[in-house]
């Protein structure tokens, strides 16, 4: 590779131009979260885009190319995604600040396509710098269960245009286009 | 058919609330305990990983149960038989124990209360967080952020203390730095700082105390910086005679200058007669909650806004162990104390440039260090800077789920001084129109507008007893 395994810390230019070298159908979860753990948590644009909202978790485009999407997330205590998983797109989240839940589930119940009843598996706290990882067609939920403000990063490879979300009492599995807050 | 009651929060206060329901239910009954952390009985303030972090009263005071005083000393006296010695010299009446070892007590007078109960009264823990309560005639709909919903008949909201808030500053960009850390419980609060790097910790009451000590166990050379407003950090314990009641709840006076003129005169009497101004404050404290009480709302500001910071500090003390740790901090000059407000940030690559706007008026602290008066503008450089500046208490301003949505619906609504919930005596939550709830109901520091003194063991003991028995329905 490149001279970013020099450095420990990759930043964002370095990051899009490793990402772009690497074929998407070749791409494989563990490459995306060596990359993913080497971006330097403190870049100044990542900053720009930590903003909390009181109605739900804050979701910020960082970045958008042909081959993935990088988010920020900010979250106050007690925030929480839907129940999802990403239509066949590779998910890396790492913990910038505070403690992330990830919980991983599975389907218990296939009545039909649209109709899957999900149960929890397994569900993981990460630190400063942990990461999460969700392989194409797994279902998770991400949440900020501690004390204190969360910020994750997020990098979702293809482009996310949109995610099934599970309702875990009905089952009803839904395809929702997602919309992004960009900057202002 | 059986009685669900569900108590949201599992630290001291929901806890004690369970302890004393599966003691004193003679009906069938099913107890959820929601807690979204990994240990029941810990909350905030007994789940710190520090041992130098102790209980701010001695063993001898902080029994779980008000009816028999001496429980917590025996159970820990107890523990050091079958452990050996939890502290260096045993634990006696006047040791002030480790918070963790407390947490530890919590979860024993729980699990003790569960085996001791009923056969048809069940507690059932619950890891998971509550994100929506829907009350309706005869129960609530409890909503978990695993999308489960829970059917109960009531609702206790146990809910401890919420994290500062992000000091005022013009310019918020710093606050999204790494260096600075807006929780101060945070398990990374004190991780990766060089061992010489300066801190500076934002507050300067029991929590900075906190940090401080802890950065003091783990070997921390650096220097650390303290700012508030006024520089004044709590006063240590010291063993006293007690004082003898002087007010009388009907004659007191109902203004806040008169009974603290009252209060300055008897420390002086006290003084004169070889008792200690602790003794006096301590002699007020079964009193306080009436006394609050009776102040108009007009004077209930006044003293937020002029005696708050001096009844705090006097109210609640440290141990001495931590004092003396603080005061040789505050001798070698390692610790600092700026009395002022912050006004900005500066970041660069290496540290932080903090621009303080220091108070004119100075202060003698318990080490005998002056605050403030030297010069109106400072600077510090600083790697780090830490949110000691205490629990925010306003519901208003709180982005959590639960409390948005029992806001926009109306089923709660801030007191008149916006430092808690508007409650009934009984713990009942009055919702928007003033209605008081027949299915939820709160403990601890949401009260404290109404009662001033909600947040230590003494009360919060008295309150889940009594909470306990109202919800059984156990009052006439």
């Amino acid at each position: 590779m490149s001279v970013n395994l020099l450095t420990k810390r990759l930043t964002l230019d370095n990051f899009i131009l490793e990402m772009m070298s690497i074929p998407p159908q070749d791409l494989q979860i563990e490459q995306l979260q060596d990359l993913v753990g080497q971006l330097d948590l403190n870049d100044t644009l990542l900053r720009q885009h930590i903003s909390f909202s009181d109605r739900t978790y804050a979701r910020k485009l960082l970045c958008r190319t042909s081959r993935f999407d990088m988010l920020v997330l900010s979250w106050h205590p007690g925030q929480f995604t839907t129940i999802h998983d990403h239509a066949g797109a590779l998910n890396v989240t790492r913990v910038r600040s505070g403690t992330l839940t990830a919980r991983l589930f599975e389907v218990y119940d296939e009545r039909s396509d649209r109709e899957k009843l999900v149960r929890v598996i397994d569900e993981e706290q990460l630190g400063r710098g942990g990461l999460a990882t969700v392989d194409r067609h797994h279902i998770h939920q991400l949440a900020n269960t501690s004390d204190e403000k969360l910020v994750t990063l997020h990098v979702y490879a293809h482009p996310l245009a949109s995610i099934n979300v599970y309702c875990p009492n009905s089952g009803q599995v839904d395809r929702v286009a997602l919309q992004y807050t960009l900057e202002q | 058919m059986s009685t669900t009651i569900a108590i949201i929060g599992g630290g001291f206060s929901g806890t004690m609330v369970a302890a004393h329901l599966l003691r004193k239910a003679t009906f069938p009954l099913d107890i959820k305990l929601i807690e979204r952390r990994p240990a029941i009985g810990k909350g905030v303030a007994y789940g710190t990983k520090y041992i130098c972090h102790l209980l701010n009263v001695p063993a001898a005071k902080m029994s779980a149960f008000p009816d028999d005083p001496e429980h917590f000393l025996r159970w820990v006296q107890k523990e050091e038989i079958s452990r050996g010695n939890l502290v260096p010299s045993g634990v006696q009446p006047n040791t002030f124990v480790p918070r963790q070892i407390y947490g530890k007590y919590i979860q024993a007078v729980l699990d003790e209360a569960e085996i001791a109960g009923k056969e048809n009264v069940r507690l059932e823990r619950i890891k998971n967080e509550a994100v929506s309560i829907l009350p309706d005639g005869n129960g609530a709909t409890i909503s978990l952020s695993t999308g489960q919903n829970l059917r109960v008949n009531k609702v206790v909201l146990a809910l401890g203390n919420f994290p500062p808030s992000d000091p005022f500053v013009q310019d918020k960009s710093f606050y999204t730095s790494l260096r600075y850390v807006s929780y101060p419980w945070s398990a990374q609060a004190l991780s990766d700082l060089e061992q010489d790097d300066a801190v500076l910790l934002i507050g300067s009451g029991l929590t900075m105390l906190d940090l401080a000590v802890a950065l003091k166990e783990q070997g921390h050379a650096g220097a650390i910086h303290v700012v508030s407003r006024h520089g004044l950090l709590p006063y240590p314990h010291k063993f006293t005679k007690p004082y003898p009641t002087f007010l009388n709840v009907e004659t007191a006076p109902k203004n806040i200058r008169a009974l603290v003129k009252l209060v300055r005169q008897e420390v002086k009497n006290a003084i004169a007669q070889d008792c200690d101004w602790r003794a006096v404050l301590d002699s007020l404290r079964p009193i306080t909650q009436q006394l609050w009480q009776q102040l108009p709302l007009k004077e209930q500001r006044r003293f937020l806004r002029h005696v708050r910071i001096y009844w705090e500090v006097h109210r609640h003390r440290v141990s001495p162990g931590v004092a003396n740790t603080v005061s040789e901090m505050l001798h070698s000059g390692q610790m600092v104390v700026h009395a002022g407000r912050i006004q900005g940030y500066d970041e660069d690559d290496r540290a932080v440039d903090v621009s303080l706007r220091k108070r004119k008026i100075s202060h003698k602290n318990y080490a005998g260090e002056e605050s403030g008066n030297t010069s109106e503008h400072e600077v510090v450089r600083v790697q780090r800077v830490i949110n000691c500046t205490g629990t925010e208490c306003d519901y208003r301003k709180f982005g959590h789920p639960l409390i948005q949505n029992l806001r926009s619906h109306g089923f709660i609504r801030s007191d008149a001084l916006a430092i808690g919930l508007d409650v009934a005596p009984n713990g009942a939550l009055l919702d928007v129109d003033g209605m008081v709830s027949q299915i939820l109901y709160t403990l601890g520091p949401p009260r404290q507008g109404r009662l001033w003194e909600t947040t230590a063991v003494p009360e919060i003991r008295v309150q889940a007893a009594a909470l306990a028995e109202e919800l059984l329905g156990m009052k006439v």
